[in-house]
């Protein structure tokens, strides 16, 4: 990334070759549309280039899955043509993440984690993150109590991390 | 106060999803920022969130390879030619140039790539660069083919704007533009679209041209419902809501 930030269009490319099957990927799943996903993951990347010292640090994948969901949403709400949506993007907060033991997760961990949670806890996570409806509609989709939902998603997500804090031990 | 029961620290893990209703975020976000054991419990949760994106990432050879050359072309392309833009006033846009020049520069464009597709194509075998440009030049020449074929449908409709057209064709929308003057430095031309009965835009792709300022761009939004498009100078990533005097608006009808 840091030759990103120096312009070097060769080193983008090669960023470009390692992440676009998750970009187009996460959006070809939230978009259903082959052709609205390619210009998604051109929008993702082309900010990248402009604005590569928006990534700061952590693990990459996870930074850049965060950017194209919060893209797909954009791009969902004005499917939905609602003025306001209900869901906002992303709530950012001020301050430091101490996340450099995640930086080099690799995506082969990360899958096989999130495949090992009970689907009770994995199915409303990925229903969150990739349908882009709030916990609500959720429960309502899963027939499940809105606070069962919202203590399945916690667990889940600790679960989650407890696995790839071990995947990344010494 | 609010307290660190359970309850709260479930919507602290729903935050940090992503999947909050807007008010709920807004409310549990303005504790987070403030307590710092509810920011250390989202900090670590949230990171565990952006990796849920993998799940979606695609296995090679899954995304077709013609689409996926396309897709790298087109990224990479707008990342060349955006290297180093000069400021010209949006307030410039020519309306006087015709938009056949636009068209006629996008059938020499599929001419040559279709030239370059053939050429490069004896030359795949030699070395994996080569291979991977002949994919990029094939790849180009459907985009282009396919663009050229909407804009020339029967039953398309045209709409003329400053230094080009806005075309409705097979429910979709593309903009095409010839000798548009680059963005000022720093910034990028972006598309935003108007719903019949909406009093605000919606924001769409942002785009740049090729150095002679010639570029035809499809927007993902459908067509339909659409009452009208405008294009403003925005920052690069694009804005939510346009940061500028739009250059032009154009209603579809």
């Amino acid at each position: 990334m840091a030759r990103v930030c120096e312009r070097d269009v060769a080193a983008f490319e090669a960023i470009y070759d390692s992440y676009h099957r998750l970009v187009y990927g996460i959006a070809l799943k939230m978009l259903a549309d082959a052709m609205a996903a390619e210009d998604l993951t051109q929008a993702v990347f082309l900010k990248l280039w402009s604005a590569p010292d928006a990534f700061a640090a952590g693990n990459f994948g996870g930074w850049i899955a965060r950017v194209t969901r919060n893209r797909a949403l954009d791009v969902l709400r004005n499917r939905a043509l609602r003025v306001e949506s209900q869901l906002p993007a992303d709530v950012p907060l001020a301050g430091s993440l101490d996340e450099t033991v995640f930086a080099t997760l690799d995506a082969e961990r990360v899958r096989a984690a999130l495949a090992a949670l009970p689907p009770e806890q994995r199915d409303p996570i990925e229903l969150g993150f990739f349908g882009g409806i709030t916990h609500e509609e959720i429960a309502r989709r899963t027939a499940t109590p809105l606070g069962t939902v919202k203590t399945r998603i916690r667990a889940g997500l600790r679960k989650l991390r407890a696995q790839l804090e071990t995947s990344v031990a010494p | 106060m609010i307290g660190h029961d359970d309850a709260f620290l479930d919507s602290v893990a729903v935050l940090a999803l992503g999947a909050l209703p807007e008010a709920e975020a807004t409310a549990v976000a303005a504790h987070v920022a403030t307590c710092h054991a509810c920011r250390r419990e989202y900090d670590e949760l949230r990171t565990a969130a952006d990796l849920v994106g993998y799940r979606a990432e695609l296995a090679p050879g899954e995304l077709d390879e013609v689409a996926a050359a396309r897709l790298k072309a087109r990224v990479m392309r707008s990342v060349r030619s955006g290297a180093a833009p000069a400021y010209v006033s949006p307030a410039s846009l020519s309306p006087r140039r015709g938009p056949w020049l636009v068209y006629g520069a996008l059938a020499a464009a599929v001419a040559l790539a279709l030239l370059e597709g053939a050429s490069l194509a004896g030359l795949r075998a030699q070395t994996n660069a080569q291979a991977a440009s002949a994919r990029e030049a094939l790849a180009e020449r459907a985009t282009l083919a396919r663009r050229l074929a909407q804009i020339v449908a029967p039953g398309s409709k045209h709409f003329a704007v400053p230094s080009g057209e806005v075309i409705e064709s097979g429910g979709r929308i593309l903009l095409a533009f010839s000798h548009l003057p680059n963005a000022p430095s720093g910034k990028v031309y972006q598309a935003w679209t108007l719903a019949r009965g909406a009093k605000t835009v919606a924001p769409s792709i942002t785009f740049s041209a090729d150095p002679s300022g010639t570029t035809v761009i499809e927007l993902p939004q459908s067509a339909a419902n659409l009452a009208a498009i405008a294009v403003s100078v925005e920052p690069p990533g694009g804005s939510r809501a346009p940061t500028s005097k739009a250059a032009f608006v154009r209603t579809l009808s």
